[in-house]
């Protein structure tokens, strides 16, 4: 029997292929200005399981205001920890202590966020809180039940004070 | 018609590229190197006692493969981290390469996933790079056979990622003030945890060229995608980049992020040199 030979099947099925994820792909990650919420949410069915990505950082807008964090236990002095991770994060570049700062200031100005707005997260109000609370609670090596006060203080690019928030 | 005919033809001829699959695997490997050290000196705070980041909890069905390590366990992480950089090195030498890079891809998904407050777009970058490494085997380049177009495939998905990284980038910014007034990088070296005081002292007064940067950064990442296949400013748009990634590395200390993008960079251009890599497996089977 001769065989038949379809000289240009392999690439027509791997433009198919690269075309399918890729469209995926941008409906996934483009900003909704771009997107369709229909066609973003079919696509995350495929693009999540295995291919989670996020290209959104320092934009549309940039945060406007640092939040430096404060811990205390029931004694009420307060240990800056906005200080140790930055320091550590300015003095060794390349190591893991960036990481640490990265989390710990992300976090503590969603949490800041919360304090301000209110509701954020109509299932977890508290979410942010919450999780600086187990960042901190890790950082100073406490189990989850010890007494844990967090003060997070709001300043503008300018260094000027904008608010105060203890939880 | 012509055209369409040249791009599909693509497909059945040889893979070419091994030297830069060769350059990605060592990159990608440096890279989780790199990511295995930070990790194994915050052992305790990523899967320990005191863990302390929720984690990225994808889908029901990737659950099953790529979320292991949710629950914590260092063990199980030091186990996965061993797993993952035998397979990579692995992958270089032995002629296992897709079975071995899967491997890897699988520990590192579940590494990553379950520390997701302390990584970086790199993170997610490198991840990418490496299910698609794990669908190419530079060995097996036999004219119009199967594999030769999984490779070719493979290998053209890895560079529209990266540009589709830019463009998506791009997108976002183009819809934010800060982006189109010329304040964006001044605004970033302001924010504590992107920033170095030498930085700040030297650059936030000069704002001519916090504008220029802002402005260069919006220009790259939407000329990117189309300058870079254009054979004659490759070169050049590469080092451009790699400017900008060891600023963003270094200067605002997203160093893995930096890192990752210029390992992404070999898919495009390896430096040409007289390294004959005898010790790299790369068997002839070209037809």
């Amino acid at each position: 029997m001769k065989e038949v030979h379809f000289p240009y099947v392999k690439g027509l099925i791997m433009i198919c292929l690269l075309t399918f994820h890729f469209t995926c792909t941008y409906f996934y990650t483009a900003p909704d200005t771009f997107n369709s919420v229909k066609l973003e949410i079919i696509s995350a069915r495929y693009i999540n399981p295995f291919f989670h990505q996020y290209w959104a950082l320092f934009a549309p807008n940039l945060p406007e205001y640092n939040v430096v964090i404060e811990v205390s236990d029931k004694e009420g002095v307060w240990r800056n920890i906005s200080r140790e991770v930055l320091e550590n994060h300015y003095a060794f570049r390349i190591t893991e202590k960036g990481r640490l700062a990265l989390a710990f200031t992300g976090i503590a100005r969603s949490a800041a966020w919360e304090c301000a707005v209110g509701r954020v997260n109509e299932n977890d109000p508290e979410k942010y809180q919450h999780i600086l609370k187990d960042l901190c609670r890790g950082y100073l090596r406490m189990n989850s039940t010890d007494n844990l006060r967090i003060r997070l203080t709001k300043y503008d690019l300018y260094s000027v004070k904008e608010g105060e928030f203890i939880f | 018609m012509k055209n369409s005919i040249k791009i599909l033809a693509h497909f059945n001829t040889p893979f070419t590229e091994e030297r830069n699959v060769l350059f990605l695997r060592i990159g990608v490997l440096i890279f989780c190197l790199i990511n295995a050290i930070h990790n194994v000196t915050l052992l305790e705070y990523c899967w320990g006692e005191y863990k302390m980041s929720p984690t990225l909890s994808l889908g029901k069905f990737s659950s099953n493969f790529v979320n292991l390590l949710n629950e914590g366990g260092e063990g199980f992480a030091i186990l996965l981290i061993i797993i993952q950089l035998l397979c990579l090195v692995g992958a270089i030498f032995l002629k296992y390469k897709r079975i071995l890079t899967f491997v890897a891809y699988l520990a590192s998904a579940n590494l990553i996933n379950s520390t997701y407050l302390m990584n970086s777009g790199g993170h997610h970058v490198i991840l990418l790079i490496l299910f698609f490494l794990s669908l190419i085997n530079e060995g097996h380049s036999i004219v119009n056979s199967w594999s030769n177009a999984i490779n070719k495939a493979a290998m053209l998905a890895i560079k529209i990622q990266v540009c589709m990284i830019y463009f998506i980038s791009f997108l976002y910014k183009i819809i934010g003030q800060s982006w189109l007034d010329g304040s964006a990088l001044w605004q970033t070296l302001m924010l504590d945890e992107y920033t170095l005081p030498i930085f700040k002292e030297i650059f936030v007064s000069n704002h001519f060229l916090l504008t220029f940067g802002t402005y260069f950064v919006l220009a790259y990442q939407i000329l990117f995608p189309i300058l870079i296949w254009v054979k004659k400013v490759r070169k050049w748009v590469l080092l451009c980049g790699v400017g900008l990634h060891l600023f963003i590395a270094f200067g605002m200390g997203l160093f893995t992020f930096g890192i990752a993008m210029v390992v992404a960079y070999f898919a495009f251009y390896v430096p040409e040199n007289k390294i004959s890599f005898k010790w790299y497996y790369k068997p002839s089977t070209r037809a």
